[in-house]
């Protein structure tokens, strides 16, 4: 009986020492994430994100510090979970659900975790986690991308916003409008952009952190691309009219027989006075003189005589506009100089055609260089369209100046998305500490009117982490689950009697011990009331019998963490003298 | 004869928030030494910005009378941007200008505003 009660003793003694001393995470000596030697009131977690995984079953009820190696480049990391107490959560690499299902992140914020530049390390604090629970844990980097990665896609995004610009007809925008072509102008970017690169926050095409100031740029930036393209258009629409009018008012000159004769005349001068004339006004009469097909060229801007290069309507390229523009000017310059011409040659003192009688000459001709007359007219024209295309060049340089500058705005960052695993469950081993504690205290049996010492097991009916404050996980009553433990224990102390020559009526159950079966509360994280039935051994009441028998007494108790005790030097505050 | 737009149609404030007088500025030149054109400023009929001269009541288009010369000249018209019945609110709205020289040829010109909260 001795023997096995020194048994039970030394199994206590084991199965307290392996509750104190239970697993823990083994960190290399190089590792950056590992824990310091003291407490830093936080479970220490590792995490190796290539890998997917932590470095051991996530502790609960109490808020986890996980550090990981930061992924290169990242300026902010952020971590959200998910949980399912039967099965681990199915997630994609890009923490999605299967088939690219959203799924429930917690907490709806992501948690942002600070990074380490010295150790190149990030540490996120994660709110308590249930027991019992498997986790997925999606970790999002960001961080800027290098300048030559910046210079390489601005290109891309110019043509996205220039294609994406191009197709709005009218500068009109209404806050939704305005909102919604961020929002296309955002996804057409994002569109040309890998998965593991976004939109940098907080600058003019993020679509997810709108602000008055980030607005107001947004539709400044905009407008600058918007007016130029917007008053192309505008100058275009005329342009056809003009062009056409143009044409009209040209072949009006060149059809009218005065206008012939005189052409005529200087086109095969008969004298010096009149080959000077000609070769004055020589842009004048070459306008008179075109076929009609270089009319039609002229009026469309386009070299008279090759018709080469693209017409006002067609061209983006700035010179080319400005190539019609000068041409434009040319042929108002020279349609302004026929009222000149046609004095000269016809008005007082002026030169007399020799084809026919200058009065008849002057009299058909003055009309037609009249201030309001069909020269001046077309003169007009040409110089309207001057000035349209001048616009249109203006306007097509400075909406690729904006352009330019828009894609510089757009600000990339460079994103990650990885997916680890863990469990708050864990195996058999590891969980069962969860459910049972040790203590030491003092036992009190009134019928015995005995007071010893006495070390227990308490076995909850969940799993409690004593590293949890109750006072943090809820009310007394929320905590009870945290509290109840039924208790076995061995008293330290002998409960026989018959000393000093008295008779003895009571053994110890065991050699030296007694057993405790009850259960107990604890009132606070370290001290525990409880009560049970004491099993002891009696001497039967019938005098004939001299056999002790087993007899129960019921108990109180409070005993303490042996944790705690641990403190207490001299091994257990005493109670056991020989430890 | 002709008009030239030297420098294109301007707003003054921009942006701006509304109501506001605004101005409204434009270099033109002429081929004439003196022509005198007709400038006439639009708002899209159906948003919620119209013009307001004076005590007039609101309005979706005003015309001003100029004289333009050979000289590059800084043409100047003021109104009222108001909010009155229409679609919006308007973060961007657009003016459309249209200029008829003295021979009846349009040549057209927009500046857009940008509203302010």
């Amino acid at each position: 009986m001795a023997e096995s009660g020194a048994f039970l003793q030394r199994a206590f003694f084991y199965a307290v020492a392996a509750l104190l001393f239970g697993p823990f995470v083994l960190y290399g000596q190089a590792d950056p994430c590992a824990p310091p030697a003291n407490d830093t009131g936080f479970a220490e977690v590792g995490v190796n994100l290539g890998a997917g995984t932590v470095s051991g079953v996530l502790p609960f009820d109490v808020p986890i510090r996980f550090c990981s190696v930061a992924p290169a480049g990242a300026k902010r990391v952020t971590l959200q979970y998910v949980a399912d107490p039967k099965n681990p959560p199915q997630v994609d690499l890009d923490c999605k659900g299967p088939g690219g299902a959203a799924l429930a992140w917690q907490p709806a914020k992501p948690i942002d975790g600070r990074i380490d530049r010295t150790t190149g390390t990030f540490r996120v604090v994660v709110p308590r986690l249930d027991a019992q629970n498997y986790y997925a844990f999606c970790f999002m980097s960001d961080g800027e991308v290098s300048q030559e990665e910046a210079d390489a896609f601005r290109p891309v995004a110019r043509e996205v916003l220039d294609l994406n610009l191009a197709t709005i007809r009218v500068g009109n925008l209404t806050l939704d409008q305005r909102d919604a072509l961020r929002k296309k102008l955002h996804d057409a970017l994002l569109a040309t952009l890998g998965a593991d690169r976004a939109i940098a926050p907080g600058t003019m095409f993020d679509t997810d952190h709108p602000s008055d100031d980030l607005n107001d740029r947004f539709v400044g930036r905009i407008s600058q691309v918007l007016l130029p393209q917007l008053r192309r258009n505008a100058s275009l629409q005329t342009y056809s009219t003009l062009q056409f009018d143009l044409a009209q008012a040209l072949r009006g000159l060149q059809g009218n027989p005065a206008v012939g004769r005189l052409t005529a005349a200087l086109g095969a001068p008969s004298d010096p006075n009149l080959a000077t004339l000609a070769n004055a006004f020589r842009g004048a009469l070459g306008a008179l003189e075109m076929s009609s097909d270089a009319t039609g060229r002229a009026a469309q801007g386009l070299d008279p005589a090759t018709g080469d290069g693209e017409t006002l309507d067609a061209t983006l390229d700035p010179g080319v506009a400005g190539a019609i523009a000068a041409r434009y000017d040319a042929l108002a310059q020279a349609l302004a100089g026929l009222p000149e011409l046609v004095q000269r040659a016809t008005g007082p003192g002026g030169i007399e055609l020799p084809a026919e009688p200058a009065e008849d000459s002057a009299a058909a001709l003055r009309p037609l260089v009249a201030p309001a007359g069909p020269a001046a007219r077309a003169s007009a024209l040409a110089a309207t369209l001057s000035s349209i295309a001048t616009n249109v060049q203006a306007s097509l340089a400075a909406r690729a100046a904006a352009l330019d500058q828009l894609a510089s705005d757009v600000a990339l960052r460079a994103v990650g998305a990885q997916v680890v695993d863990a469990s708050s469950t864990g195996g058999f081993e590891t969980f069962q500490n969860y459910y049972v504690s040790a203590d030491a205290g003092l036992v009190a049996a009134p019928e015995l009117e005995e007071v010893v010492s006495y070390i227990g097991v308490n076995l909850y009916l969940r799993p409690v982490n004593k590293n949890a404050p109750l006072r943090q996980l809820g009310s007394f009553r929320q905590t009870l689950g945290r509290r109840f433990a039924f208790t076995l224990g061995l008293t330290v102390q002998s409960l026989a009697d018959g000393e000093n020559g008295t008779v003895q009526t009571r053994q110890d159950l065991f050699a030296s011990q007694s057993l405790l079966i009850g259960a107990g509360l604890r009132i606070t994280d370290m001290i525990r009331v409880g009560g049970g039935a004491l099993v002891f051994k009696e001497d039967d009441p019938s005098p004939l019998i001299t056999k002790f028998g087993t007899a129960v007494s019921y108990y109180f108790t409070v005993s303490f963490d042996l944790n705690v005790a641990r403190a207490f030097k001299g091994g257990l505050g005493g109670l056991f003298p020989g430890q | 004869m002709a008009i030239q737009i030297r420098k294109n149609l301007e707003a003054a404030p921009n942006p701006t928030t509304l109501p506001r007088r605004v101005e409204l500025l434009q270099t033109l030149r002429s081929t004439l030494p003196e022509e005198p054109i007709t400038i006439e400023y639009r708002l899209a009929p159906d948003h919620q910005i119209w013009f307001q001269d004076g005590d007039d009541p609101p309005a979706k288009s005003f015309v001003r009378q100029e004289n333009v010369g050979t000289a590059d000249q800084v043409c100047r018209d003021r109104i009222t941007l108001v909010i009155g019945p229409g679609t919006g609110p308007l973060a961007l709205v657009q003016i459309d200008q249209t200029i008829t020289d003295s021979l009846g040829i349009l040549q057209p010109d927009l500046v857009l505003v940008q509203i302010q909260k």
